[in-house]
């Protein structure tokens, strides 16, 4: 049989990555990497813990330790190590510049200021870690006017110009219903790392990495901003319709706010779609200069027969003669995903308090590992300090005690 | 010192089967990283992004199109029937000195063309070969047809788009073969750190849609942990608030507050009294006030452009963003500052810039330089690299197995 991961170790097994991030895109980031292997150590401080720990809680939520039992931490932070550490206090700071010695990378999304005032720059760690790697995700980037700026997926996602394409037609820009920058910026940030290492294992040398998550999501807009360059075009707002394909949109089916969308890319796709709906005028839409023109006409025309039926008979329909379509679904109808069921896309864990639980596994299959990567829980706040600073930094008990009762550690956010 | 700067992919070769955006993305970030892409054309039209847009003053050529210019930045272009068993020998001699293979065709397609992924990894054990397909390698949709639209729809994100009252929206903007590419392209550094160093391949199959549901913020776990299903909220968040778009006196500006930042909101506009409300001190109270909210935000809005919003909300810590359009990105301060735009060009039809480096890499370069013409570099890579005549060369040519 074939050598592969699936028999021996995870891809990133050996790579240790300290873990300073918050809240969406730098603990996506980071468990990526987790996902894959590697030993990532999330680092809080006592006083300002993750934020995203209490985000989802189950409804009317009475029980112990909400901060250690909100789904999206969950999501966000398996395969991963809990360190309390305060870097506000000398021994936290100390104990963290030890730490900085025996890994390979670390990943931050503070911003710019908060780096400074926490005095874990880069320039700085390089003089105790010459090849050190520093992933710093933010806003707006290290440099430039705007880089203090505060930032959340949702502003970045206008200020990045996604928003002002995207709405109906004659209404106003809107934003997706999830803060795209944010897994964007992710997905970015840990191809970026790998690329690092790659290149620090060739030639010795760490490096600083400066990610803005606005300037990753702008690598969306080239084409308008072609288009406004070699046209004087300005992007107007056209809902689900298309400059190119008609006809191309969301069509409404039987059943309850149940939806189906469908793209005709040509005329031959066309022919094999009239063969479906009721008879219309001979040559009436037959080219898709005629379809653009009679847009509105012909997505009556397409939703009296769409909605007649559900969105999964007019999916198989279309897809049966290779024209795209789906149906709108939502995250029920995902999780009952025959296609996602048969690719084990979801990946189930169990979770101490919450039993166990589906998950979106890997974004990206490789082959190797067909489901044979252990999922392992997001850790309890404080989990894995003795393993940290005892394992790793050789503290002796009296130490962790002395860190304990000071709140340099600890195992419940403070003032709680 | 730039000029000596290397990228941290420059020791790797590439070999680029795919057409379109999604692939060409994923191996655009390689390049842009260091790698040699030697991106194979099919002789006669090649990629058919080429043929994509936008083109200068609305009017097609092959070498014109916007996206291909962008997409295709300082890969090689060489044109190879594959279908010809002569193509097909010359490809494998290519494949023999490539460390990674990129391809985005139909599933079953390479298997099509006498190159199934099975038999490359056995013959060369220590490639990395990665997929880009609509919905995966294998699975019961593994051959549906998608676009943009269709993925998204399938991804679940559609669903989550949009005003309630209307029917749900798709953006336009080719978001689904961007994160396809990316999650590609994250599988394929793993694997090079992995495999290089034990002298194992691996394969990567990488979808639009997975790539997309793997965006899905907290819904999916909303589902999961609690069987509520979220629906569509238009710019609004569905639990808390403000986090939406709303009109200010010269266009629209994002309107976001973080935890704990009620109280600074309310200065902002003018309302102190509002703080001391306790009907919105959560973020699921304010939501459940979203309207009487929006009454107090607008008319300080309205008497404020978005500069001056910006400005006094940052000045407060509040992680406000305007609504840019496309053409003030080009002007944009800070893109200015960090020399974010990068210059594509057609040397028959001019200068146009587009998005950067996606990150900043402090030791390592990033390059952007121009996209191929169609077959530029047979003769670099059949004769120089693969040492084979100038004779073979133009006997091929004779014969359109290259062109």
């Amino acid at each position: 049989m074939r050598r592969g991961a699936g028999q021996g170790r995870a891809p990133l097994e050996g790579l240790r990555i300290i873990d300073m991030t918050h809240q969406w895109a730098g603990p996506l980031c980071t468990r990526l990497l987790a996902d894959m292997g590697a030993q990532v150590i999330k680092i809080e401080a006592p006083r300002r813990v993750d934020g995203v720990r209490y985000a989802v809680l189950p409804r009317g939520y009475q029980g112990s330790e909400p901060w250690n039992n909100g789904a999206a931490f969950q999501k966000f932070n398996r395969n991963k190590q809990s360190l309390t550490l305060d870097l506000g206090a000398p021994e936290g700071r100390r104990a963290f510049l030890r730490l900085v010695l025996t890994v390979d990378a670390l990943v931050t999304n503070f911003s710019p200021r908060v780096m400074r005032n926490l005095e874990i720059e880069y320039q700085r760690l390089r003089r105790a870690r010459p090849d050190i790697i520093v992933l710093a995700i933010s806003g707006f980037g290290a440099t430039g006017p705007y880089r203090d700026w505060s930032a959340f997926g949702t502003s970045l996602e206008p200020m990045a110009g996604l928003a002002s394409l995207t709405g109906y037609e004659d209404g106003p820009p809107m934003r997706l219903g999830v803060a795209i920058p944010d897994p964007i910026g992710a997905l970015h940030g840990a191809a970026a790392l790998a690329a690092a290492l790659l290149h620090r294992r060739a030639t010795g040398e760490g490096q600083l990495i400066d990610l803005s998550l606005r300037e990753s999501a702008m690598r969306l807009v080239a084409w308008p901003l072609l288009d406004y360059q070699m046209n004087g075009r300005t992007a107007e707002r056209m809902g689900n319709a298309h400059a190119r394909m008609a006809p191309h949109g969301c069509y409404r089916c039987k059943g309850k706010d149940a939806w189906v969308t469908l793209a005709v890319r040509s005329d031959e796709e066309w022919a094999r779609l009239r063969q479906l709906l009721p008879p219309l005028d001979r040559g009436q839409f037959a080219t898709t200069k005629e379809r653009l023109r009679h847009r509105r006409e012909l997505d009556q025309v397409v939703e009296a027969w769409t909605s007649h039926r559900t969105a999964a008979a007019v999916t198989a329909a279309l897809q049966s003669l290779r024209i795209p379509a789906s149906p709108v679904n939502n995250s029920k109808a995902l999780f009952g995903d025959p296609h996602y069921l048969a690719r084990g896309f979801f990946v189930e864990i169990a979770t101490p308090g919450q039993g166990r639980r589906h998950y979106p596994g890997l974004p990206y299959k490789m082959l190797d590992l067909k489901g044979s990567l252990p999922m392992q829980p997001a850790p309890r706040l404080g989990r894995d300090n003795a393993r940290v600073l005892g394992g790793l930094l050789g503290m002796r008990a009296g130490e962790l005690g002395l860190l304990r009762r000071r709140n340099v550690i600890g195992t419940r956010p403070l003032g709680q | 010192m730039l000029g000596r700067k290397r990228g941290a992919l420059d020791r790797f070769r590439v070999l680029d089967l795919t057409q379109y955006i999604a692939g060409p993305s994923c191996t655009a970030l390689l390049a842009g990283m260091g790698a040699e892409v030697i991106k194979v054309e099919r002789p006669g039209g090649g990629d058919p992004a080429r043929r994509l847009g936008p083109f200068p003053k609305d009017t097609p050529g092959n070498e014109h199109s916007g996206i291909f210019l962008y997409l295709n930045a300082g890969k090689k272009s060489v044109t190879i029937d594959l279908k010809h068993p002569e193509g097909r020998g010359i490809f494998l001699r290519l494949l023999a000195v490539s460390d990674l293979l990129v391809e985005s065709f139909s599933p079953g397609a390479m298997k099509g063309l006498g190159l199934p992924v099975a038999g490359l990894r056995k013959r060369f054990p220590t490639l990395v070969i990665a997929s880009v397909s609509n919905f995966g390698q294998y699975g019961p949709y593994r051959e549906y047809a998608a676009t943009e639209l269709t993925a998204f729809a399938a991804s679940g994100l559609m669903a989550l788009t949009g005003d309630p009252e209307k029917p749900p929206l798709a953006p336009p903007y080719p978001l689904a073969q961007h994160v396809a590419g990316l999650t590609a392209a994250l599988g394929i550094l793993i694997s090079l750190w992995t495999y290089q160093a034990s002298g194992w391949g691996s394969a990567i199959d990488a979808s639009l849609t997975e790539a997309l549901t793997s965006c899905s913020e907290h819904n999916l776990t909303w589902f999961s942990h609690q069987s509520r299903v979220r629906k569509r909220s238009g710019s609004r968040h569905p639990d808390n608030h403000p986090m939406t778009i709303l009109p200010c006196r010269d266009g629209h500006m994002g309107v976001t507050i973080g935890f704990g930042q009620w109280d600074r909101l309310s200065l902002l506009v003018g309302k102190p009294e509002l703080a001391d409300d306790p009907r919105f001190e959560t973020g699921a109270g304010r939501r459940q006030l979203a309207d009487a909210i929006d009454g107090a935000l607008l008319p300080w809005l309205a008497e404020r452009t978005r500069e001056q919003v910006l400005e006094e909300a940052q000045g407060l810590g509040l992680p406000f963003g305007a609504v840019l359009d496309i053409n003030e990105l080009l002007e944009d301060k800070q893109n200015r500052a960090r020399q974010y735009l990068e210059t594509v060009e057609s040397p028959e039809s001019g200068r146009w810039q587009v998005p950067g480096a996606p990150f900043k890499m402090q030791t390592t370069s990033w390059k952007q330089p121009r996209a191929p013409f169609l077959g530029e570099h047979l003769g670099e890579v059949l004769c120089g690299l693969l040492g084979y005549s100038s004779a073979d060369l133009a006997r091929w040519r004779r014969e359109r197995v290259v062109s």
